[in-house]
Formats: structure tokens, C-alpha cells, sequence
């Protein structure tokens, strides 16, 4: 009981340079089980009361591959390959709807939950991290509808496609990079939620999700790797086909990209979380 | 002294009414971010509407095991002030610390979600406020049990009534065995049934060394959990004490009245046969004050001077409450006593209203003093003195264990009989 429990005497002070968005990597250990359990809720929360949810989970990619394998092969005559242009397609956009969808939801995250922020202490970067996790479920789903397709169409994958979920684990990270900047953003000014709608249509065509990265002209090449979202896509697709389409160079300069984008944006959350509560 | 578990130093917090957005560049956002805190400068975030301090310079400590009752009108910064101690916002200026755990209810179910049932939504609750799946596991039972949820639990909330929420909340505020409860209003929402288990509840906790701090607006409530009030007003410390005394002092303010011995009442006519000197409210052991518990008898001492010669006279004193009903009426009615006290000279009169007989609240103490035989008004000073009633609501006044609202213009403590019908069965 409470009267057994010694009490610590490590005191907890509040004053104006408190911090309400990380604490410490201890802060947010302690905190796991409510990302958990925030990741938990979302996820029930999207499966509640819907009848469409599996099926809007695989047509999203699969209708987007077809539509951009009509649009680009068809029309562009743009070629991936030995690799067909819808299959291409298909596993690029499952990793982009992940990487889509939690970006958005990790933007919103402090505006929803801005009742529950502006009523109980949690630090602020748990609702921004947990908004990356809970679409997982639906990449899985669509991932295992990729897999019996490319089974069942004769294309077997090599091995490393097993790591394939295990890079889309990854992703976060470079959710995280556009999200630590967008999430307080979105809190402080409603209008933010448009421009993370803006950033992701751009995003769309600015990340080789249709088209393999070797067929950017070189001049446009170095602009574009410092997308975060880069590496993600590309490791991915390599892992399930066998193949990247841009030099690991442009991996490693977008990974740096992403830690250097990530390391500005807790600056950037810490400070703008100081005046985002009395505010939200 | 023991070292306090909770202290707060010089607490200051500005908040910016009618915010105004237009154009904000964003660095300078980010820089009045960073330096908040550290530097004043309201000129960047006048911007954002006009500043007004919510709470000014305020310090206290709390010592283990304390019930503090926060009080105070709308606007009072008590919310502000339980807000930053529960850590959700952050002070302007000054310090506060505390150690051990902490639950705060500054809402009731925080982050509840209506499509999910109660048992997820206790989870994600209980994650909210800093559990882990441990707690959930060990102690869910019985937060169900306490809240009465066993049927419901697995029903989604949005078939709840706002009772059911607001138990299944404090249920599991309540079983973290917090080092310190926060709770503000908690138990606005909940059935009376529920309110009494809550207030239990919480002062089992305090029993348990728990510190409870509570914001209500229901005095009888304030009264029965906590030991200590602090009284809030534009975000300054006005009272610091005892609960009975800063209730007393909150509930006469809120009256409007200021409870001060009446003195030195001079009738503007020096020709006037009687002259009003005091009126004093006694407690039993003879200590003059306004604020007596609806137990305790009120003695009320009038000094007055009869001035002119051959009258017969008779001091009476009226009870008027908040809305000034006359409630009781006390004078001499004997001639013989009325006689006896009637040569020039200074008196003291004394009566004894007994105690368990006065309604909670505001009294106002009307006094006069008449010519016995004709009834005339030789002297008198309305609402002269105001006294202030409250109930502990210990359990043995005439509230009993009951907290909600009692009607009536008295309070009596009358003893009731309860049997079984014996013609029940004959019918």
C-alpha cells in the first residue's frame, strides 16, 4: 500500500523550463506502454464500426499501382526493367501508404489529442511517436496480400524479403524528420493540417515510389536524396525485389538527411512545445 | 516539521485572454519558445491577446498526508494552479515540486473515447496517467468492482451514462495509490451514492498517507474530506488555514458580508432612551467569533445603555438568512425580567441559541431593543452581525453521512425510528 512504499525523495520540479515534449530517453522508456497502448487504441479505433476497413486497406495500394503503372507505363512509356511496371508500383506504394498515413496521423497527433495533453501530464513526443505505429497494421495486411501476389504470379522473391517488415519498422524515423516539424505546427496553427496534405501529394512525386531513382537526371539527383523518405522506400523495394534503383550513396546521404532533419526537430518540437499548450 | 511532499514558491502564471493570430513569423515563434521562461517578453506575445496573471506570486507547502481544499470563484486561478502542479502547463515564473507519485483528475476520464468499450478505455486511461500493463492486470478488478462497472465494462462508453464515466474515471485515479491526488470537481458528475464512496475513497487515502489536494465547489464536500483550505482570489493566496475557517471566511464573502463585531452603535439622536454598544457571537467556552459549526450552540452577548428613565425594556434579536427570511425571533418576554433591567445604567444580555438547530450558511443578526409594554422600537441595528454556519459534516450532526443539498430554513437534529410495518402483514 501507499503507506509501505517508501517515498522517493528524488523531487519532480515544475518551473518555466520544464519539459513537457521528451523529458529524457528514460522519460520515454518509462512512458512505453502508453505509445503502446495509444498504438492499441488507434488501431481497434480504425477496425470499429467500419465494414470497408481490410478492403480499403489492399485497394489503396493496388488501385494507386494500377492506376500510376497505366499513367506512367502507358502513357510515359517510363520502363522499370525486368520488373513490371505494376509490380514496381505495387510494392513501392505499399511502404508509401505507410509512410503516407503515418505521417499524417503523427502530424495531427497533438491536435487530437490535445484534450488529453491539456489535461494530464504525458510527455508530448509519445502522441507523435505512436502516430507512426498504429497504420503498421494496415501495412501488414497489404504487405501479406503482396506476398501471395507475387507468389501466385510466378515471381519468387529472394530471401530478404523476411527483412521487408523490419525496414518498414524503420520507417517512423522517417516520419519522425517531417512530423517533429509538422506536429506542433498543426497544434499551434489549424491551417498546418492542409500543408501536411500539400507536403505529402508533393512528397508523392518527389520520392521514387512509381519510378526507380536512376532515372532522375543527375542534376536533380543530390536535390532529391535529402528526402527522408528515400532510404525507406528504396530499402524496402530492395528488400522484396531484389534491386535498388539509386546508389547506396543516395541511401546514405538521405539516412543522414533524416538524422540531421531528426536532431533539428527535437529542438524545434522542445521549443515550440513550450507555448503549444497554452495555446492548443 | 516533516518535509513537506508537495511545496510551492512564488508561483506565477500569465495567460494571454482573446488571442489575435495574424502574422506570426515562425522564428521568431521558435525563439519566444526558447525563452520563455527565461526572459519576460510580452511584447512578442501580447500578440496573442491581452496577458492577464493567473496566478500571482504564490507559495505554500503541503506537508504528507494533508487534504488541502483549493477554493475560490470562477477566474480564481485554481484550475491554473492545479494544472501546473499536475504538470500539464508550465508556471510563467517561480517553482513548484513535489515527490512521489501523482495522480491528477483534472477531467473526468481524460482521453476517454466513446467508440471504445471500458475496459480499453480504462487501459488507455491508465496508460495516460503513467500506469503500465502491470497495474491494469493486477489491479483492474478492482477498479470495476469499485465503479460497479461488472456488466457494463465490456460495453462500448458511448452507451454510459455520464455517471458510469465519471465512476469508471475515479476508479482508476484512485486504485494508482498515488502519493498525491489531484481532483478537480470530480465529483460534480457523480450520483450522491457514488459521491460518498468517492469522498470515502479519498480520505482512505489520506488515512493511507496519500495527499489529496481538491477543488470543489461544494462546501459540505470541502468540509468532510479535507483538513487545510487555501482560498484563491485573482490568482492570489487571500486565506491559508484550517478548512472550517477559510470555508467560514469563503462562504461570508461569497455573502457578500464581512462578519465584524458590531460596536459602538451610536444612535444619531442623543435624546434616544437606549443606546446600542456591541454584539458579540460566542462559542461555548466564551471565544467571540462568527463561525460556528451547525453543532455548536451560539451564545449572543448584546451591551447596551439605557439612557432614559421609566421604561420597561426588552432586547430581542432576530436570525435572518442569506435571502433575509427571518428565521427566529428571541427576546425577553417576561414583564418581571423586563422590569427588573430597566433603571439607566449599562447591561449585558445573553441568550444561547442551542446547537444542531441552525441551518449551514450565512446568519444575519438583526438587533433592537422595544419598550416591553407598547412594543416600540426604542434602539435598533439591522443585520448588525453576520455569522457564518458550517457543517463539518463529521457524520453526527443532522447532515449525518448525506453531502447533497437539504432544504429548509432550520436544521434540527431530530431522531428518527425506522421499524418493519407490523400491520404490513396483516393487509
Amino acid at each position: 500500500m501507499t503507506a509501505n512504499r517508501p517515498l522517493s525523495d528524488d523531487a519532480v520540479d515544475i518551473t518555466s523550463a520544464t519539459d513537457t515534449a521528451f523529458g529524457s530517453f528514460r522519460t520515454l522508456w518509462n512512458w512505453r506502454f502508453l505509445t503502446w497502448a495509444l498504438t492499441v487504441r488507434d488501431v481497434k479505433l480504425r477496425y470499429k464500426q467500419t465494414v470497408l476497413s481490410f478492403g480499403i486497406v489492399i485497394l489503396r495500394p493496388l488501385l494507386s499501382a494500377v492506376i500510376m503503372a497505366f499513367v506512367l507505363g502507358s502513357v510515359a512509356n517510363l520502363s522499370t526493367g525486368e520488373i513490371p511496371i505494376f509490380v514496381f508500383g505495387f510494392v513501392g506504394s505499399i511502404i508509401w501508404f505507410y509512410f503516407n498515413y503515418a505521417l499524417s496521423n503523427s502530424a495531427m497527433s497533438l491536435l487530437k489529442e490535445s484534450d488529453t495533453i491539456s489535461k494530464v501530464h504525458v510527455p508530448h513526443f509519445i502522441p507523435v511517436l505512436a502516430g507512426t505505429f498504429s497504420t503498421y497494421v494496415d501495412f501488414m495486411v497489404s504487405f501479406i496480400v503482396l506476398v501471395v501476389y507475387l507468389l501466385v504470379s510466378g515471381f519468387t522473391p529472394g530471401w530478404t524479403i523476411v527483412l521487408a517488415p523490419f525496414i518498414a519498422l524503420a520507417t517512423p524515423l522517417s516520419v519522425l524528420a517531417y512530423s517533429l516539424f509538422l506536429a506542433p505546427l498543426t497544434g499551434l496553427f489549424r491551417d498546418f493540417r492542409e500543408l501536411t496534405n500539400l507536403i505529402l501529394q508533393f512528397l508523392l512525386f518527389l520520392t521514387p515510389v512509381y519510378y526507380p531513382f536512376d532515372k532522375v537526371p543527375a542534376l536533380f539527383q543530390p536535390v532529391l536524396a535529402l528526402n527522408p523518405a528515400l532510404w525507406v522506400i528504396e530499402l524496402f523495394r530492395a528488400s522484396v525485389l531484389g534491386q535498388m534503383t539509386c546508389d547506396p550513396f543516395w541511401i546514405w546521404v538521405s539516412l543522414g538527411s533524416t538524422l540531421v532533419s531528426c536532431v533539428i526537430g527535437i529542438r524545434f518540437f522542445r521549443a515550440l512545445d513550450r507555448v503549444l499548450i497554452d495555446f492548443l | 516539521m516533516t518535509r513537506p511532499i508537495l511545496a510551492v514558491e512564488g508561483l506565477s502564471k500569465r495567460h494571454y485572454h482573446g488571442a489575435q493570430t495574424g502574422y506570426i513569423a515562425l522564428r521568431a515563434l521558435v525563439e519566444a519558445g526558447r525563452a520563455e521562461g527565461q526572459i519576460d517578453q510580452p511584447s512578442f506575445f501580447s500578440r496573442f491577446g491581452e496577458p492577464f496573471w493567473a496566478l500571482r506570486d504564490i507559495s505554500f507547502e503541503v506537508g504528507p498526508g494533508e487534504r488541502l481544499a483549493v477554493i475560490g470563484g470562477n477566474g480564481a486561478g485554481k484550475s491554473t494552479l492545479l494544472k501546473i502542479l499536475a504538470r500539464v502547463v508550465r508556471p510563467t515564473r517561480g517553482r513548484a515540486w513535489y515527490r512521489g507519485r501523482m495522480a491528477a483528475m483534472l477531467e473526468v476520464g481524460t482521453g476517454f473515447n466513446t467508440d471504445l468499450t471500458g475496459r480499453e478505455n480504462a487501459t488507455v486511461n491508465a496508460a495516460v496517467m503513467g500506469m503500465d500493463s502491470r497495474f491494469i492486470k493486477r489491479k483492474f478488478d478492482e477498479i470495476v468492482a469499485f465503479a460497479e462497472l461488472e456488466e457494463a465494462i465490456d460495453t462500448p462508453l458511448k452507451f454510459y451514462s455520464t455517471g458510469m464515466k465519471a465512476r469508471l474515471a475515479f476508479s482508476i485515479a484512485a486504485f494508482m495509490e498515488p502519493d498525491i491526488l489531484i481532483a478537480d470537481e470530480v465529483l460534480a458528475v457523480g450520483d450522491a451514492k457514488f459521491q460518498r464512496a468517492c469522498l470515502q475513497k479519498m480520505s482512505s487515502l489520506g488515512e493511507q498517507g496519500s495527499t489529496v489536494i481538491f477543488v470543489s465547489h461544494s462546501m459540505p464536500q470541502v468540509l468532510r474530506l479535507c483538513t487545510r483550505g487555501i482560498w484563491l482570489d485573482q490568482g492570489k493566496v487571500v486565506m491559508d488555514g484550517a478548512i472550517s475557517d477559510v470555508a467560514a471566511a469563503y462562504g461570508a464573502k461569497q455573502m457578500n458580508m464581512t462578519g465584524e463585531d458590531y460596536e459602538n452603535y451610536r444612535p444619531k439622536d442623543a435624546k434616544d432612551p437606549v443606546r446600542l454598544v456591541n454584539l458579540r457571537a460566542l462559542k461555548a467556552d466564551g471565544e467571540p467569533t462568527t463561525q460556528f459549526d451547525v453543532r455548536d450552540p451560539v451564545t449572543l452577548e448584546l451591551r447596551y445603555e439605557v439612557l432614559a428613565d421609566g421604561l420597561q425594556v426588552a432586547p430581542e434579536i432576530s436570525l435572518i438568512d442569506a435571502n433575509h427570511q427571518e428565521i427566529l425571533v428571541t427576546g425577553v418576554r417576561q414583564s418581571q425580567q423586563a422590569t427588573a433591567a430597566s433603571a439607566p445604567g449599562a447591561y449585558v444580555g445573553r441568550v444561547t441559541v442551542p446547537g444542531d438547530l441552525l441551518n449551514e450558511g450565512v446568519h444575519h443578526l438583526t438587533v433592537r431593543v422595544l419598550s416591553f409594554e407598547r412594543h416600540e422600537r426604542l434602539a435598533e441595528s439591522r443585520e448588525a452581525l453576520t455569522l457564518f454556519v458550517g457543517d463539518q459534516a463529521a457524520g453526527d450532526s443532522a447532515r449525518g453521512d448525506y453531502l447533497g443539498p437539504i432544504g429548509g430554513m432550520v436544521r434540527p437534529r431530530l431522531d428518527w425510528t425506522i421499524y418493519p410495518d407490523p400491520q404490513a402483514a396483516t393487509r
